[in-house]
């Protein structure tokens, strides 16, 4: 019978080739992916989270652990019935037009990936436009726009008043982050979520896709 | 006065806690040995390959209201920058960059899809443009024999309109490393840095912009910078 607390230490710890070997040793048992999900790869993930949020791990750890997390969940995924719960939700993600710091976007990118979301990744200065084709042509669920310049981040309305604009507001949840972004400012744009870091952004985005 | 020059990271002395720290570590904490040597074996990998550059010019010019004004450019630099630069009689503008040469290998690393890789790759370049600007800062100490500068404005920072990047790189004329800016005024190769620089006997190079900034918790807060 294999431990799957050794399943919820290797991604908490960063193991990616235990990761995977505990995973293939529970489905040769015949253990449901759901329960190997949900009780120990997601309990995993917050744990490290919370390490994070504490000053105890950091970037490089939430990164390992993610890795860990997918490929195991890239085991589990084909086994898991129904098309909802393949994957999480549909992201799309960019740094806003005018701006190119992507660090903290690529972040919250993997960590979303990781977590078993979907990901389009589409890179730096990305206009309101792209941000819509993107959406419609993905079906997103989310988009996620990130800025790190204050002369920039007003171009988050923008998109948000575009995405209105062509009907589609209603059908994607808006989710935005980057140093000078704020909970406040989130509102006042009308944006459906904002987090300080990738961490939260994920649970950000469980709570937006399942709302 | 003008001095450009491509220099060898050797000369530049970035180090493992520069990284560390660029990657989100407080100052003085270590990694797990994984991360370590990881970092320590895509900086040899990186140095192999890369070659940071730099150009600084220097101009007279001067203060008007809150503007600097350099041959005829007038910088639409906000109240703050403005009356921190007031007193400078010449100006040093700078371009540095990790170059082509370093985007190149960054691409490398980020199509090989490893996550983690891909953020210490993107660390890594940070912590060389930043350090880059540690390295001009000295070397214009060299240049002005001990005379008195204030610290680094960059367009973009505090309220000055990213868009006044124009006016620093028509100054710069074809003097830019081969950076460019495109139509939202940002720079390619992406790590790359723009600034300025006021000098004169009554500047204090302790003002910097990160004293302006009002996010007291920022990870980079009082880094050394340019
Ligand atoms: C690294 C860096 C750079 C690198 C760029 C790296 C890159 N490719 O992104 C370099 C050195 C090249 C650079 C250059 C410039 N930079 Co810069 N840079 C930074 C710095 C030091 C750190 C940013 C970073 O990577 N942080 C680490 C990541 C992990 O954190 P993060 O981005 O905040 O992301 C986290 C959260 O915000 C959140 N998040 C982010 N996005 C999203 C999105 C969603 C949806 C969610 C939910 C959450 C979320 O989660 C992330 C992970 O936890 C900041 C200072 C700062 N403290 O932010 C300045 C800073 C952003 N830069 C600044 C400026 C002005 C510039 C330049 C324009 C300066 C110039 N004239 O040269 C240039 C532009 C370069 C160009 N090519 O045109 C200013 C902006 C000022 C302002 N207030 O508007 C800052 C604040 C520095 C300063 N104090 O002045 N920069």
């Amino acid at each position: 019978m294999t431990d799957l607390n050794l399943l919820y230490d290797a991604i908490l710890n960063g193991k990616l080739e235990q990761a995977v070997e505990v995973t293939n040793q529970a489905v040769a048992e015949g253990i449901e992916p759901q329960e190997i999900i949900n009780g120990y790869m997601i309990k995993a993930m917050e744990e490290i989270g919370l390490r994070f949020q504490n000053g105890e791990a950091f970037v490089p750890n939430l990164l390992m652990s993610a890795r860990a997390m997918k490929g195991s969940l890239d085991i589990l995924r084909p086994l898991l019935k129904g098309s909802n719960s393949v994957s999480m939700g549909k992201v799309v993600i960019g740094t806003v037009k005018g701006d190119l710091h992507d660090i903290g976007k690529n972040l919250v990118a993997s960590m979303l990936e990781g977590c078993g979301f979907e990901v389009v990744n589409l890179g730096v200065d990305i206009s309101s436009d792209k941000f819509i084709q993107a959406a419609k042509e993905n079906k997103a669920d989310i988009i996620c726009m990130s800025a790190l310049l204050t002369t920039t981040m007003n171009y988050m309305k923008d998109v948000i008043d575009a995405l209105e604009a062509a009907g589609i507001r209603k059908d994607v949840k808006v989710m935005i982050g980057g140093a000078p972004v704020t909970e406040a400012f989130a509102k006042q744009i009308g944006a459906d979520g904002y987090s300080e870091n990738a961490n939260g952004a994920v649970a950000l985005a469980r709570q937006l896709v399942s709302a | 006065m003008r001095v450009s020059d491509v220099i060898s990271f050797s000369e530049l002395g970035l180090t493992l806690s520069d990284v560390y720290e660029s990657m989100g570590y407080r100052k003085g904490v270590e990694p797990d040995s994984q991360t370590t040597a990881l970092v320590a074996r895509m900086l040899a990998d990186l140095e192999r390959e890369v070659k940071p550059a730099y150009v600084l010019k220097t101009w007279p010019g001067k203060v008007e209201d809150h503007s600097v004004v350099i041959d005829g450019v007038v910088f639409d630099t906000p109240k703050t920058i403005g009356k921190i630069l007031q007193g400078a009689h010449h100006f040093a503008l700078f371009i540095i960059t990790a170059g082509q040469a370093y985007d190149q290998w960054a691409d490398r690393v980020k199509q090989q899809g490893d996550i983690l890789d891909a953020f210490v790759a993107d660390a890594i370049g940070s912590a060389t443009v930043e350090k880059m600007g540690l390295y001009v800062k000295i070397k214009l100490d060299q240049l002005l024999k001990g005379a008195n500068h204030s610290s680094s404005f960059c367009p973009g920072q505090y309220h000055w309109p990213i868009s006044e990047q124009s006016k620093l790189f028509t100054l710069m004329g074809d003097d830019t490393l081969g950076v460019t800016i495109n139509e939202s005024y940002l720079m390619h190769p992406i790590k790359s840095v723009s600034g300025i620089i006021g000098i004169g006997e009554t500047l204090n190079p302790k003002i910097t912009a990160c004293s302006l900034c009002p996010r007291v918790d920022c990870f980079r807060r009082n880094a050394e910078h340019v």
